[in-house]
């Protein structure tokens, strides 16, 4: 018998050797300790109730960030920021790519479904009481996710250096220079002097591409840090159940797999709306032509800028304009502190003011922009 | 000694600066004045007057550029200009003529604006040869005659309000200028006796070049004195009129000029242009034009089965397809942008096309069949690569719906597997909840 025969293992152990699969896992599990990683993800409990639901915003908000990313850096590849190529290049990309039409398309829808995700996520935490103690700083970055994702709309939306996208910018970059005592100063750093020229647009995409990206990476990661270390919100009276009432689901595999399925579903619903309904380019910006007619920005300001809208020129000595930003302002600081505020026990009637305030304010938001949309 | 040296000096010195402040006064007195000759002194009576007439000219002549270069009341009107009162002012001994005699107006304005010495040192750019062209104009020989509503000088460019041609007030601005040959023309009242029309201006304002100069703004396109002459103005006869419309459209006229027409129209005096696109009435050109129907001036010459109405006819034939085929072309166009297909590249197609229909209608003038259809090749050739365009964009739309379904299709397993998946390990986690339910309970 030769020295290699020896060493063949017999049939019966042959059988028990590792798949593939689970040999690909020892290895990696080896060197980078899987193991507990999948413990911890297994022994994370989402719960289960009639409010389950709102906890794949979040989830599909992730999603849609990660097409963002994606449709972007291949974007990134053909865009020119400068005033007399942007717009020729997105038409390039729309039209000579090979599907670049898909990307951009994508990623423009992909960015409106985000801010809209992005909402709603922010909205049922709000619902739910998400934010209270200990999750206030969750609350926290999270609005300042939701601010960014605003920001890189606002940046993105004048790339194209479209006739829409030059003028609402125009009328946006003017609304921030109504600020008190900051607001000259602000808007000439966002516009890179007195006008929208070829200085925004190069401001704008330094902003879309570099700046936001590097923040929301950090706020992003700080965010998604203080969920997996505080786990999720449980609703109320969760706690006071007994054990064999609870029903909560592991996070991993089973409420993984459902975002899983949730995000393909979103990815080929993204695909279905950039077939049916690409987004069109419009004309290109000629910043000596006047502003055509129905200029208004993007949905999620268009609240806001109805606001602005109805107030009077002056109220008193003061500009309407001026405290419009100021009321908004107020409340967008209302709504970041909100878990420091509100210090009422669960349940009673304190809480349900602070529901009636969150259903008008959501009220408001939607009907503003819908009149936004609708009037002249 | 009374006087010394330096009193002396001193005296000088002081006499010499009064003298000179003096003389300054008076220079300052003499500018003072002259400003006064002009509309200042003879306004401050006529701004006042109740008389629209004499009140008016006084208000607006201080925007006249007359007035701007210095003139005043007195260079046309003469008497004297520096007397306060008036009947000093306009004493016959001072030369006052009062409003001067259409018959004389011509001349008066030669006397500066035929001046060439003069007129280099106003405004070198403007020509001096206006009286010349007048008299020779249809204008200046009914003057001569003795009529004395007949347009000159001020009838055009205004008495007291004249403005440089380039400037929008003026009655001379292009856009403004047919509006003030109509002033007169358009007069049935005013034209009684003259035997001429008088709907020129409702037909201009409606034609080709009306619309362009009036709704478009284009200020190159030709107004009345584009094809009569300004100040030489007179009807174009049958032989100019080649060359009256041919200033703009070079290539048309040579063309027409080397046709067959050419001869024949000459004999036959026939206005060269005028016979097929009118004159103040111009339409746009239309393929109806060589149907050999209504429409068509061939018919006064040619009758049907002759070579000319056989041309005519395929002539036609070859527009109305190729405009036919242009509708279909910006409907496909429409229908891929209206389904969000970007086609863009192929709306550039049509300038081409523009470009080659222009040729083919340009080289109808010179009635060259070859040429002609060679051009209309070409514009075909655009329009079906177009439609070509239009048809794969169409394409390339039904093709991504395919890849859409086609991606939807291959994800479906992956959904239903994932589905699966998950209904799995919900169903083991319920059991094994009733297991541990029913441990407890057994505990």
């Amino acid at each position: 018998m030769s020295h290699s025969q020896d060493k063949t293992p017999p049939a019966q152990l042959r059988d028990k050797r590792p798949d593939p699969l689970a040999r690909m896992y020892g290895w990696a599990n080896e060197r980078y300790q899987l193991d507990g990683l999948i413990k911890f993800l297994k022994s994370k409990e989402v719960p289960m109730t009639r409010a389950s639901i709102w906890y794949y915003a979040g989830g599909v908000a992730l999603f849609l960030f990660v097409i963002q990313v994606i449709t972007g850096i291949l974007l990134l590849m053909y865009y020119v920021p400068t005033t007399d190529q942007a717009y020729d290049s997105v038409q390039y990309i729309m039209a000579k790519v090979h599907f670049g039409w898909l990307v951009r398309s994508m990623h423009a829808w992909s960015a409106n479904l985000l801010i809209l995700l992005a909402f709603t996520h922010m909205f049922s935490v709000f619902f739910m009481r998400a934010y209270r103690r200990p999750r206030e700083l969750t609350w926290v970055t999270g609005c300042v996710l939701l601010g960014l994702c605003m920001a890189f709309g606002f940046s993105g939306y004048l790339l194209p250096w479209n006739e829409l996208a030059f003028f609402a910018t125009k009328v946006g970059t003017d609304i921030a220079g109504e600020l008190p005592l900051v607001g000259p100063l602000f808007l000439e750093i966002m516009r890179g002097g007195e006008d929208v020229t070829g200085a925004t647009l190069s401001r704008f995409f330094g902003l879309h591409v570099a700046i936001l990206p590097g923040i929301m990476t950090v706020v992003l990661g700080l965010h998604l840090l203080m969920i997996q270390r505080q786990g999720m919100s449980k609703p109320k009276g969760w706690s006071s159940l007994p054990h064999s009432q609870r029903r909560a689901m592991p996070f991993f595999p089973q409420f993984a797999l459902r975002d899983m399925l949730l995000w393909f579903v979103v990815l080929n619903a993204l695909a279905a709306v950039a077939v049916f309904a690409p987004m069109h380019l419009g004309h290109e910006a000629d910043p000596f032509a006047p502003a055509p007619a129905g200029i208004r920005p993007e949905w999620y300001f268009l609240a806001g800028y109805q606001a602005l809208k109805w107030l009077p020129p002056t109220v008193g000595p003061i500009n309407g304009e001026l405290i419009g930003v100021i009321g908004m302002g107020i409340v967008g600081l209302l709504v970041l502190f909100v878990p420091f505020i509100d210090r009422t026990p669960e349940g009673g009637p304190r809480r349900r003011v602070l529901d009636i305030a969150g259903f008008i304010f959501l009220t408001g938001l939607i009907l503003l922009t819908v009149l936004g949309h609708v009037l002249e | 000694m009374f006087w010394n040296k330096h009193a002396a000096v001193r005296a000088v010195s002081i006499s010499s600066v009064i003298v000179l402040t003096l003389c300054a006064a008076s220079v300052r007195a003499q500018h003072d004045e002259k400003v006064l000759i002009g509309p200042g002194r003879c306004s401050r009576c006529h701004s006042e007057l109740p008389d629209e007439d004499l009140r008016v000219p006084a208000e607006t002549f201080a925007l006249d550029i007359h007035a701007k270069a210095g003139l005043g009341c007195a260079d046309c009107h003469v008497g004297d200009a520096k007397a306060g009162a008036e009947a000093d002012a306009h004493a016959a001994s001072a030369g006052f003529i009062g409003i001067p005699e259409p018959m004389d107006i011509p001349k008066m304005c030669a006397d500066c604006h035929g001046d060439v010495s003069f007129m280099i040192a106003q405004n070198p750019a403007l020509p001096v040869d206006q009286l010349n062209k007048y008299s020779q104009s249809r204008h200046g020989e009914l003057l001569e005659m003795g009529l004395r509503k007949v347009a000159q000088c001020a009838s055009c460019h205004t008495a007291h309000s004249v403005r440089p041609a380039n400037d929008p007030l003026s009655s001379t601005y292009p856009a403004n200028l047919p509006a003030t040959c109509a002033s007169c023309h358009a007069d049935d009242k005013y034209m009684a006796g003259f035997p001429i029309p008088t709907d020129q201006f409702d037909k201009y304002a409606a034609s080709v070049h009306g619309q362009a100069l009036f709704e478009a703004g284009d200020l190159g396109a030709p107004a009345c004195n584009d094809c009569h002459g300004n100040h030489g103005a007179i009807p174009p006869n049958v032989k100019s009129l080649g060359h009256v419309c041919g200033s703009c459209h070079a290539m048309n006229a040579d063309l027409a000029a080397n046709s067959a027409h050419a001869d024949v129209f000459e004999a036959r005096e026939i206005g060269m242009c005028t016979v097929c696109h009118g004159h103040h009435a111009i339409a746009p050109p239309t393929p109806e034009a060589f149907a050999m129907g209504p429409e068509s001036s061939c018919l006064a010459c040619h009758r049907q089965g002759d070579l000319g109405w056989e041309a005519g006819r395929q002539m036609f034939d070859v527009v109305s397809s190729l405009i036919e085929l242009r509708a279909d072309a910006e409907a496909a166009l429409d229908h891929a942008q209206g389904i969000g297909m970007d086609v863009a590249d192929a709306r550039f197609l049509l300038v081409d096309f523009r470009k080659a229909f222009l040729g083919m209608r340009t080289e109808s003038h010179e009635l060259d069949a070859e040429a002609y259809l060679e051009n209309a090749a070409k514009a075909r050739a655009q329009l079906e690569d177009v439609l070509e365009q239009a048809g794969k964009a169409v394409e390339e739309f039904h093709l991504r719906r395919r890849g859409l379904g086609l991606s939807l299709l291959l994800s479906l397993p992956v959904v239903v597997l994932l589905y699966m998946l998950i209904a799995r390990l919900d169903s083991d986690a319920e059991q094994e909840r009733e297991v541990e339910g029913e441990a407890g309970r057994s505990l």
